[in-house]
């Protein structure tokens, strides 16, 4: 398996991981904001480049980065056109509407783990097509 | 990236083995990319630059066209 499919592959574990979570810890706290604590292990999509020596990406690495960077951008487009005009049509435009702090901090960490798990869907799919 | 009805085909399987079984790993580091990429390209699933192709054919001391063959019809025929 290639070093940057390794990588996809982690990515893909700490965005599931984080949403698993993030899901238990709703279940079991009943509280949504201190769930939110499960969003912190985003941070290990990160950790595979903290080496010293970090693999040099070939050609073939980064033509599958940029592809599947296109792939997650689109899907989180697609994401985002949905959650921005859903609500509207199904609520009503005119609606107000309360939303605590803690469900605007997880939208960006939920934004985050669309673009991640996408990401590294579409590289793994792409490793494995060739 | 090959258009429809093309397709480029590869010696470098054959061609490693005629240079005394030159191992994925070694022309891997002779080319400047990484085992997977070669295992790609024999296998016909990622078609190499220019300037990869170049120095494949460099390692096995041939020119681009000994070890790669553009074919347009054997698709449509």
């Amino acid at each position: 398996m290639a070093e940057f499919e390794k990588y996809a592959w982690w990515n893909l574990c700490v965005a599931v991981g984080t949403v698993v979570l993030f899901a238990a810890l709703c279940i079991v706290t009943r509280k949504p904001a201190a769930s939110m604590a499960a969003f912190s292990i985003l941070a290990l999509s990160g950790c595979p480049f903290f080496r010293l020596r970090p693999p040099a990406a070939d050609e073939r690495d980064r033509e599958i980065d940029r592809r599947s960077t296109t792939v997650a951008m689109g899907f989180f487009w697609l994401v985002f056109v949905i959650a921005g005009v859903g609500p509207g049509f199904a609520l009503g435009w005119d609606t107000l509407v309360r939303v605590p702090v803690w469900a605007f901090s997880q939208v960006i960490s939920a934004a985050w783990i669309v673009i991640l798990a996408a990401k590294s869907a579409a590289s793994i799919r792409m490793y494995r097509a060739g | 990236m090959p258009g429809k009805g093309e397709v480029v085909r590869n010696n470098v399987r054959r061609l490693r083995f005629d240079a005394g079984e030159m191992t994925q790993e070694q022309l891997g580091k002779l080319a400047g990319v990484t085992r997977h990429t070669i295992m790609a390209i024999e296998a016909g699933k990622y078609d190499p630059s220019l300037l990869l192709a170049f120095r494949i054919a460099r390692a096995f001391g041939k020119t681009v066209e000994d070890v790669f063959i553009f074919d347009s019809e054997q698709l449509a025929s």
